[in-house]
């Protein structure tokens, strides 16, 4: 049983001569519960890897299934609506509306859902409550720090309940005391509440709190397994190559 | 609902801009509900007033020239079918109410029927039954301040007579009687007043029951062979139709452009918006907004805007309705009841607000919908070039065609002249549309210009440019069309004051005027004055000549048009003539031919050496056409013959107006000798200077509406620039720091910033010439079908 699975995904971007293949053939499942990380180095695809994991862009080839649904066989409005209730995506840019407050932000998801206003706040606060930011609801992202604005982000992420959550370098903009906070973040959801995480991230000290990390290099997985089996000079080497 | 409050709070980011669009759509809306209000109020009058007078008839019969003989009154009520037959006597007159002066059209009637023929009612007192008495239109009562069983003076050409006002009467329907105010006497007491006794000017008939109108109009023709025309009641005048027309035409063409150039703001604003947006866009589609919201979101940013732009729009329009319509009571000099409210307007302008808005609004819609999720985890490359590029031309190609082909229809006659506006328009737009093919040759040429002073700031600001074809083709679409429209438009109206100024100084030829009324522009029609007076301006020491001038309305054919009649004595030069020669024309006219005018000659088919027909009271007459004149009495639709020979065929005699002349040295005695004169008699004298001064103040008016659209429109394009370099610095942030990183200097940048702005608004030149298109186009119709404009 298994909550994603792709089968030989290929993406490639450009056309005729000038095309470049930023995934080859990318197999791999994902378990419920499971926090796994990606990790290669620039340029190798894991980032391309997440869009497609999260039906953000689809595969030039091959299939996706999120809880037994091929992802590339919806409609764009389908697919959306999927990623709406089932996915929910961290950035690295943590890209909160900077319009809107925290919880509005928090509960945008909900109210495009058609959840009603009241209810989709209420859900709102128990999110950031979750992660302690419920006193800073009311405020605009320009008035948070870089580690506040992460935790309002993962907390429009939770929001949903997603069956699967998807981070892009989620520490990749904080310092390392913020950073620490959010790795913890996450590990205590996997730990506490089963939740179901897929994180790219160049930092092997982030890495190392997955249960599963796979490597990818040149659009293909070189390695998958847990932390433990990969050299802390291999996960060096995956940050700047 | 649920991206209300992100696009509420994206607008309060942005006042500036929400302000601008605002104010586009308002002023937009402000123009459609004035014109709408301003010529409802004028239609609306006229169709008051006409209905006063032609009522509810089913036929009437009109004299050709001077009236008929009231005996055949008796053949007319006995003609099988007919019902009613209510004669009248109908000629214009001045009032005098205390020290109050008005012209009015006089009703000469027959009280016991004219109620079941006129569609008004009794407000107060009732019928007059003496001659002395006399009913009034309330509101034209009201204007006067005169009441119940005042006295009050009229003069006619029987002199000035004194009447007492009996009863009030008020047109049914919702307005009251405007452009000219109506006074009812009985008929015989007309008949003495205008020294038309046992005559007649029209009969107004109702048909029995069954009766077949056609029927019954062959049985009156056959009696009544010369000197009437029979007919249907007309709901308007043809003349002051024609004449409202050209001034209608030039307002619903001000709507259309206004309304382009709106679209054209708010689709560009709108671009802007999303461009500016993307990552926000991407970044709702990646959390679960789908296609559709994200697109409905703009629409209803611009829903919002445009319903309050369409209520703001209504209250400003409203008020510019009252200005307008004062503006046409100045150029017509027409009295013209309060402004019509009705819900129209309002709703037409709201509905066409909003609709402009969400059309502008549409496409840049789309492209939010087809912003991609992954836009929110990094830059996408969205500009394609080659495709804004093909995509316009291909536009373009379609479009210019289409706007030559709707010409060049308009100029064979083969669509109404009308067209040829929308031809224009989707001309300038196919232009527009060519600009992303020339964008990149022509500012090469603009950077090569400008680079001895601003170096390669200018070839920097030109690369930025091409980056965004798209956008700095809208910018560069807004300047052009509006600078384009207005000059056009400027053009055009310029043109035309110069024309009306160069026709006066041909047409009013004389030191002193003198009439009972000043003459309607529209109609032409004027109080007639005493005859006796030509023999007192005779008397004066210092006057060399007298002229009597006499505005009739006639009929040819199915058209009523006005005839001018005059001596001619001394005049050259007289008319602004667009086929023949001043000499021929006034030849001809001595001859027993006729000068019209252009726009009769173009709804006749007529041109120079054929025959015009004339309904006169022994049948009709063909007049040979001495030459073409451009005129602005009467919309064009003028005939001119000389005194004498309209007093054979059609009757004319009596006087509207005398132009006099005088011996240059003595011109002050004369003034002051035609002073005493005028104010003895209630007359109006005027001397060439204060005519002139009159037309004068009338063009002032149009020109001075006119720098006030060419402001609005330099504030339109300078907001559009404004916005689109905007746009580019904030896009350029990071370019320009790396930029002062390799040593640019602020003033550098700013160069590069003016150049972009230079480079832009190169298109400037391009606007003034499309306008002069414009301009020469809207002339070419009239051109191409013979009848020049002016010289």
């Amino acid at each position: 049983m298994c909550i994603l699975e792709t089968r030989d995904v290929t993406k490639s971007y450009g056309t005729g001569e000038v095309q470049v293949a930023a995934l080859r053939g990318v197999t791999t499942t994902i378990r419920p519960g499971e926090f796994v990380a990606i990790m290669g180095p620039s340029g190798s695809g894991k980032s391309t890897l997440l869009t497609i994991l999260g039906g953000v862009e689809s595969p030039t080839s091959g299939q996706v299934f999120l809880e037994g649904v091929d992802m590339a066989s919806l409609s764009d409005d389908d697919r959306t609506k999927l990623r709406r209730r089932r996915i929910g995506f961290i950035f690295q840019s943590f890209n909160l509306l900077p319009n809107l407050t925290a919880e509005e932000n928090v509960a945008l998801p909900l109210q495009l859902d058609g959840v009603n206003s009241r209810a989709a706040f209420e859900r709102s606060h128990a999110a950031l409550e979750q992660v302690e930011m419920l006193p800073r609801k009311t405020h605009l992202p320009s008035a948070l720090s870089g580690g506040e604005q992460q935790r309002v982000a993962v907390a429009r992420a939770l929001v949903i309940a997603p069956a699967l959550l998807l981070a892009d370098e989620p520490t990749g903009n904080l310092d390392s005391r913020q950073a620490q906070r959010i790795s913890s973040l996450l590990e205590r959801l996997v730990t506490d509440q089963g939740q179901t995480i897929v994180m790219v991230t160049h930092d092997p000290l982030v890495a190392n709190i997955a249960q599963r990390v796979i490597q990818i290099r040149d659009g293909a997985i070189e390695s998958d397994g847990p932390p433990s089996q990969i050299r802390p000079a291999e996960l060096l080497a995956t940050k700047d190559k | 609902m649920s991206l209300t409050s992100f696009s509420w709070r994206e607008m309060q980011a942005r006042p500036l801009r929400v302000v601008f669009t605002f104010s586009c759509i308002t002023l937009g809306v402000a123009v459609v509900v004035a014109v709408l209000l301003s010529t409802s109020t004028t239609r609306q009058a006229q169709r008051d007033m006409l209905r006063a007078v032609s009522g509810r008839a089913d036929l009437e019969i009109i004299a050709d020239g001077n009236g008929f003989p009231y005996a055949w009154l008796k053949d007319v009520s006995q003609t099988q079918g007919v019902a009613v037959a209510a004669p009248s006597l109908n000629r214009f007159a001045v009032i005098f109410a205390g020290e109050t002066k008005a012209r009015t059209q006089v009703l000469g009637i027959d009280p016991r029927i004219d109620m079941e023929v006129r569609d008004y009612e009794l407000v107060a007192g009732r019928q007059p039954a003496k001659l002395s008495e006399m009913l009034l239109d309330s509101s034209f009562a009201e204007s006067l301040h005169v009441e119940l069983d005042d006295q009050i003076k009229l003069l006619a050409r029987g002199g000035l007579e004194e009447f007492q006002v009996v009863g009030l009467v008020r047109p049914r329907g919702s307005a009251p009687i405007a452009l000219s105010s109506a006074a009812y006497l009985v008929l015989p007491a007309a008949q003495v007043a205008f020294n038309a006794r046992q005559q007649l000017d029209q009969i107004q008939l109702l048909l029995q029951e069954g009766a077949d109108r056609e029927e019954v109009r062959q049985a009156l023709e056959a009696k009544l062979t010369k000197g009437v025309t029979i007919r249907q009641p007309k709901t308007q005048s043809d003349m002051a139709q024609e004449t409202m027309y050209a001034t209608e035409n030039g307002l619903h063409l001000a709507i259309a452009f206004a309304l382009l150039i709106v679209t054209f703001i708010i689709y560009n604003t709108f671009q802007m918006t999303v461009g500016e947006r993307r990552k926000q866009l991407g970044i709702l589609r990646a959390i679960g907004a789908t296609r559709k919201q994200v697109g409905w979101a703009i629409l209803k940013e611009a829903l919002f805007v445009s319903i309050l732009g369409a209520i703001a729009g209504s209250v400003l329009g409203l008020a510019t309705a009252g200005y307008l319509s004062l503006a046409t009571e100045e150029i017509f000099q027409v009295e013209l009841p309060r402004t019509q409210i009705t819900v129209w307007p309002f709703a037409i302008a709201i509905v066409v607000g909003v609709g402009v808005s969400l059309l502008g609004a549409l496409l840049p819609a789309h492209r939010a919908s087809t912003v991609q999720p992954v836009e929110a985890m990094r830059a996408v490359e969205v500009g394609h070039n080659e495709e804004v590029v093909r995509a316009t031309r291909i536009a373009g190609v379609i479009t210019l065609p289409v706007g030559v082909a709707l010409l060049l229809a308009s100029l064979s006659g083969r669509v109404p002249i009308g067209t040829d506006a929308v031809g224009i328009g989707l001309m300038l737009i196919g232009c527009v549309l060519f600009i992303p093919s020339i964008l990149e040759r022509t500012s090469s040429l603009i950077v090569r210009i400008l680079s001895p002073w601003l170096g390669i700031e200018a070839k920097l600001a030109q690369r930025q440019l091409m980056r965004h074809v798209g956008r700095t083709t809208l910018t560069a679409g807004v300047l052009f069309m509006a600078i384009s429209t207005t000059t056009g438009l400027a053009g055009n109206i310029l043109d035309n004051v110069a024309n009306i100024r160069g026709w006066y100084t041909r047409g009013i030829i004389g030191d002193f005027f003198v009439r009972a009324s000043l003459p309607d522009l529209a109609t032409g029609s004027a109080a007639d004055l005493p005859p006796e007076i030509e023999a007192e301006l005779g008397k004066i020491a210092g006057v060399t000549n007298i002229d009597p001038m006499r505005f009739a309305s006639v009929q040819s054919g199915e058209d009523s048009i006005l005839l001018i009649v005059r001596n001619f004595v001394g005049a050259q030069d007289f008319f602004d003539v667009a086929q023949g020669t001043n000499d021929l024309a006034m030849q001809g006219l001595r001859q027993r031919q006729a000068v019209i005018g252009t726009v009769l000659a173009q709804r006749k088919g007529i041109s120079l050496g054929d025959e015009l027909p004339i309904e006169t009271p022994s049948g009709t007459v063909m007049i040979a056409v001495a030459a073409i004149a451009n005129d602005y009495i009467g919309g064009g639709l003028t005939v001119y013959l000389d005194r004498s020979f309209a007093a054979e065929i059609l009757g004319i005699d009596g006087v509207d107006a005398y132009v006099i002349k005088a011996v240059p040295s003595q011109r002050t005695q004369v003034a002051s000798d035609l002073h005493q004169l005028c104010q003895d008699n209630g007359l109006i004298l005027q001397s060439y200077a204060e005519v002139v001064g009159q037309i004068d103040s009338m063009a002032n008016t149009v020109i001075g509406g006119l720098w006030g659209l060419l402001a609005i429109s330099t504030f339109i394009a300078a907001i559009g620039l404004f916005n689109t370099l905007t746009m580019n610095i904030l896009e350029q942030t990071r370019e320009i720091g790396m930029l002062r990183v390799v040593a640019m200097t602020r003033s550098q940048v700013r160069r590069m910033v003016v150049a972009q702005g230079a480079v832009v608004g190169h298109h400037w030149t391009d606007s003034r010439y499309g306008g002069w298109r414009v301009c020469w186009l809207r002339h070419r119709p009239i051109v191409i079908r013979g009848y020049r404009t002016r010289d």
